[in-house]
């Protein structure tokens, strides 16, 4: 216990000795137990103030500090840095707020103020009386992060921290990286493929020595904190072993044909494949599920398909871990606007195969038929309105309304006479996206406007369509529209992905998208220190927002795996094994999995908490019925002295 | 001239600047973070709450602001002039005129005696002038560096201020100070203003007392709010039945700007939600387009507002009309839903005024930009932060209309294309 206690009461200049009476704080405490010098001072943060505390903790050899002057978050550190100049412990020093929380309060009432003032010191020197030294929590740190998915989101992180010189696992769940903007026929605002785009990134990634991709590839197992996680993954085997310059012609002998989901099934690929040109690795995979091991493939390619490779399982040491497993696009419901129902009925993400697979033609040709006129119904899987306990995506996808009126601009560049109704609900091209809608209005694009509660009617006339739907836009008019084709303007959803969300813990929000810390300043960070999030997986955008948010995850890792060791603040909670019954209920509160059982000599199994992972929060304290874990800086006898000090009598 | 060397320098203080330079100084480089006005802070720490969660901005954004302000990498200068930007081989060249503040901000301790005293009033611009300040001033509650400035075009030099100061701070015959600074890589944040929205003159914003600016009744909703209170303004009396007009300069080809300015549909439903919770039988109307809620969280926000009963309409204000009298006003629109023109009474009217950006000197910033006056962003498709300058990079609405977290998400990658860009020169 402090002993030997200096005590400082600033004036502010005014600010606060103008309501409270700083002379009477100090002779109210000169007397309490443990206090041996206590002074009062016009800036107590000027350098004058600073100096004379420093110099009274070797006069008096002091080993406790309270100073009493402004809110702490301006100058807590300062006085911190000062007492640790003199050589005191940090956090032997208690910050006392009589200013905002007392002076600028009461200034009506001078004399209550004064006795607010000398109440709240002595709870200080109560703290300062408890206190102990303590020390900064140091990790060392790996200087590797892992990025989990190699969609562009994972491939743009990789590659600014590669750049950067730290060593990144690029790790994906499928047989190819590049993700879901691949499929994309033309990427706004430059009007690129959206091939273009993973080949420039892919390109980019070739030529870096210190990323190691894995394909085909899942995590295993995760543990550690904050600066050193391990990671177990498991590689399943691709059953081509290397590079063969007949593999076109040994895909092409491949007697099974199954459908394509790189298109959505609209073309077929084989049991030995590379989804399209281009793809990266530039190696194809067997498919083991449809393979019927005939063997031609093997007569072309001998020892390059080897059909007895195993799984094999890797573990990985990193400082950091990037999630960036993307998204799902909606799936409509069988029948909802026609899908499945009618041939002609078919989703965004299919409409974009459609017309990169058929590139090169003239015409938009679907299912043998010219297609003149399209129908884009918005709005499907998202902005759904709750009717029953059944949950809904109530959320809106964001990137559909500017992808697809930037859809209609270029449809009309390259199809001359076509015609494109947008039967929408609100028109979300939010910032200079909005030019989008204008050209395609401009181009002769048709909008219609519908009420949810009333949405259109999707049905089959001949071989057309025909959508009903009342427009908004001309009072509820019921008009009848003919077209070739609907697509529906389908949204995104959040990836199934549990197995990984189970040994991550991953923070799930209530849209079934990945949890940020906070959504307006830490977009990119989790509630698990080190973990990180970018691309969909957080939320629904579009490429160029995905970028920034993988560019900005990166940021965060490198700040993490670019210093040696990461020194926290040891705001954190600590076990007393004599005092733990293993309630357990402490880690049931805990918020970030901090706490774990653990084998202490002679005591035998009881709670322990990772310091590098505990974010201090107190949760566990409020629980525990033995109060056995406490806060290393603000133990319940601190509270209990510091109220008793506050309620004493003046 | 004062010299200075850095690894980066980020002009603009708003919380795109201050994220990229905390982003930059957490991996270890030196930043120099400029801001033109007296505080950091930008148009954030100015906010009452934030969408959609309704944080308290300055809840949320003063730590951001103290956490630069102590960072050992970072060095922040306010209250100046950018003169020039110069690119050499492997280096910039940053030229700026620091203004006097006429008050020494080493001894300044921000105690605001001095405003006290002041006997000069002139309309304050950080309340949207609704309320005065007085000619030596602090910004406002918050502000980074905590230190007052004369306004010299409205001193009288009475001299009150010098008398009551505790630590002699004043210093009349403080000279503007050139700085140059030596930078590897430049960030630019210079953010956004608002649309001036008296343009349009069929509003009536500027001229009836009682239709007010979106930032305007922002200050009167937040927690420091100019009037203690919601009042309206020519009266002083409780409003009861609000109008709120969207789009107003953004989306319109006659007088604005082309573009959404991406934010105004949720401030405006933020608004809506929180008058009604302090005035609860309010009536709220917001006229638009379309609603625009298409962040995380957003529409979610939108529904709650409908369901606590804030009305939308859809339909394009045509004008607005003061009732001499009374000086209610008397809102004129075609009304979507029923086709019909109408004609409806409000006792305030707030207009959801669009942004534009600050910047306008592309002579300056050397960085090329957008027909919208925004800094073009290059390579766009497969880095968002980069500009037509290597070296140069942009974060935040500097760059196009972006909410707060697409901001800070911005600023982030910008500091790691900066960061890349110093370690590739090696």
């Amino acid at each position: 216990m402090a002993k030997r206690i200096g005590v400082y009461v600033c004036h502010c200049g005014g600010n606060i000795s103008d309501t409270v009476d700083v002379e009477k704080v100090v002779e109210a405490i000169k007397n309490y137990p443990g206090v041996v010098v206590a002074k009062h001072f016009m800036f107590m943060c000027a350098d004058a103030g600073q100096k004379m505390i420093e110099e009274d903790i070797k006069k008096y050899n002091l080993d406790g500090v309270v100073v009493a002057s402004c809110s702490p978050k301006l100058h807590e550190m300062t006085f911190r840095n000062c007492v640790a100049r003199a050589g005191l412990n940090p956090y032997l020093f208690y910050h006392v707020n009589i200013r905002e929380d007392v002076s600028w309060a009461h200034s009506d009432n001078p004399e209550e103020a004064t006795k607010k003032a000398i109440r709240h010191v002595k709870a200080g020197i109560e703290y300062v009386r408890h206190a102990k030294p303590l020390e900064k929590i140091k990790v060392k740190t790996i200087p590797s992060v892992l990025i989990i998915g190699g969609g562009i989101a994972g491939i743009r992180a990789a590659l600014d921290l590669s750049r950067m010189g730290v060593n990144v696992f690029l790790v994906e769940k499928s047989p190819f990286l590049g993700g879901r903007t691949a499929q994309i026929w033309k990427v706004f605002p430059t009007g690129e493929t959206g091939k273009e785009i993973v080949r420039r990134l892919i390109e980019e990634l070739k030529k870096r020595d210190n990323i190691a991709v894995y394909t085909n590839a899942e995590i295993e197992s995760f543990s550690g904190f904050l600066g050193n996680f391990t990671v177990k993954i498991k590689v399943y085997p691709r059953y081509i072993v290397k590079k063969h310059p007949r593999i076109t012609e040994a895909i092409k002998k491949c007697p099974i044909e199954v459908p394509n989901e790189f298109d959505y099934g609209l073309t077929k690929r084989k049991a030995i494949y590379i989804p399209y040109e281009g793809a990266y690795p530039d190696l194809p995979v067997i498919d083991m599920k449809h393979c019927n091991k005939c063997g031609e493939c093997v007569k072309i390619l001998g020892d390059a398909v080897d059909f007895n490779q195993q799984p094999q399982t890797i573990t990985l040491n990193v400082g950091a871990v990037i999630v960036a497993t993307g998204f799902d696009a909606y799936e409509p419901k069988e029948g909802e606007f026609g899908y499945k129902k009618f041939q002609n009925v078919i989703t965004l993400p299919q409409f974009e195969r459609i017309l990169d697979i058929s590139n090169n033609e003239e015409k938009i040709m679907f299912n043998g038929k010219e297609v003149k006129s399209i129908a884009f119904i918005y709005c499907v899987g998202s902005r759904q309105i709750p009717t029953g306990p059944e949950k809904v995506n109530e959320y809106c996808s964001r990137y559909c309304c500017s992808v697809t009126t930037h859809l209609n601009a270029e449809l009309f560049k390259k199809f001359k006479d076509l015609t494109i109704y947008n039967i929408y609900r609100d028109i979300r091209t939010y910032g200079k996206y909005e030019t989008y809608y204008e050209e395609a209005g401009r181009k002769g694009a048709v909008f219609i406007r519908y009420d949810p509660n009333d949405p259109p009617q999707v049905c089959a006339e001949g071989d057309k369509l025909l959508v009903t739907v009342r427009d908004l836009l001309t009072n509820r008019e019921e008009i009848e529209i003919p077209v070739d084709l609907v697509v529906l303007v389908t949204g995104m959803v959040a990836r199934e992905n549990k197995k990984l969300e189970d040994i991550l813990k991953l923070p799930i929000g209530r849209d079934g998208f990945y949890q940020e810390i906070h959504p307006k300043l830490r977009p990119v960070e989790t509630n698990i220190a080190g973990i990180l999030i970018a691309g969909t997986c957080q939320g629904p955008r579009n490429i160029q927002e995905t970028l920034a948010s993988a560019s900005a995850a990166a940021a965060k890792a490198a700040s993490i795996v670019l210093r040696e060791t990461i020194e926290l603040e040891p705001l954190v909670a600590f076990v007393d094994p004599s005092k733990c019954n293993l309630s357990k209920l402490c880690m049931k509160e805990c918020p970030v999995n901090a706490i774990q059982e653990k084998e202490y000599e002679g005591l035998g199994v009881k709670a322990w908490v990772n310091e590098a992972l505990c974010i201090g929060c107190g949760a566990c304290v409020a629980v525990c019925p033995t109060e056995a874990i406490q806060l290393k800086t603000l133990s319940t006898d601190q509270i209990r002295a510091m109220i008793k000090a506050m309620a004493e009598e003046i | 001239m004062n010299k200075l060397a850095c690894d980066v320098v980020v002009i603009g203080g708003g919380i795109a600047g201050i994220q990229a330079s905390l982003d930059l100084a957490n991996m270890n480089y030196k930043v120099i973070l400029l801001d033109s006005g007296p505080s950091i802070g930008g148009k954030m720490i100015l906010l009452s709450k934030t969408f959609p969660t309704l944080d308290c901005a300055s809840c949320i954004a003063t730590p951001r602001m103290a956490e630069s302000t102590h960072h050992p990498n970072i060095k922040i200068l306010t209250y100046l002039q950018i003169v020039s930007i110069d690119k050499h081989d492997s280096s910039f060249e940053i030229k700026i005129l620091k203004k006097p503040r006429y008050v020494d901000e080493s001894k300044c301790i921000g105690c605001g005696r001095c405003s006290e005293v002041c006997p000069v009033e002139v309309p304050n611009e950080y309340e949207g002038g609704l309320v005065p300040r007085k000619a030596i001033y602090i910004p406002f509650p918050n502000s980074l560096p905590n230190v007052a400035l004369i306004d010299k075009e409205n001193c009288i030099k009475c001299g009150a201020c010098e008398r009551v100061c505790p630590v002699k701070a004043i210093d009349r015959n403080q000279k503007q100070e050139e700085v140059l600074i030596e930078a590897k890589a430049v960030i630019i944040a210079t953010g956004i203003d608002l649309i001036d929205y008296s343009k349009k003159i069929e509003y009536g914003g500027g001229k009836y007392v009682n239709v007010l600016s979106s930032y305007q009744f922002e200050r009167i909703l937040n927690a420091t709010h100019p009037y203690g209170h919601i009042l309206r303004p020519s009266d002083g009396k409780i409003p009861r039945n609000i109008g709120y007009v969207l789009c107003v300069g953004s989306r319109d080809l006659n007088w604005g700007v082309k573009y959404c300015s991406a934010v105004c549909c949720m401030y405006s439903i933020k608004h809506a939600i929180m008058a009604l919770h302090h005035l609860h039988d309010a009536e709220i109307t917001i006229y638009y387009m379309d609603i625009r809620t298409y962040g995380k969280g957003f529409e979610e926000f939108y529904n709650r507002a409908v369901k606590e009963g804030v009305k939308f309409v859809r339909g394009k204000v045509a004008k607005i009309e003061e009732d001499p009298e009374t000086k209610d006003l008397f809102v004129y629109l075609e009304n979507f839903d029923t086709g019909k023109v109408e004609i409806r009474r409000h006792d305030l009217v707030v207009l959801a005024v669009g942004i534009v950006p600050t910047i306008n000197d592309s002579a300056l910033f050397k960085a090329k930009l957008n027909v919208y006056g925004f800094i073009e962003r290059k390579l766009i498709d497969v880095d968002p932060a980069s500009t037509s300058i290597d070296g140069i990079f942009v974060a935040g609405t500097a760059a196009g209309p972006m909410d707060i977290p697409d901001t800070i998400t911005s600023a982030s990658a910008a500091a790691m294309k900066a960061a890349l860009y110093i370690e590739r020169k090696g």
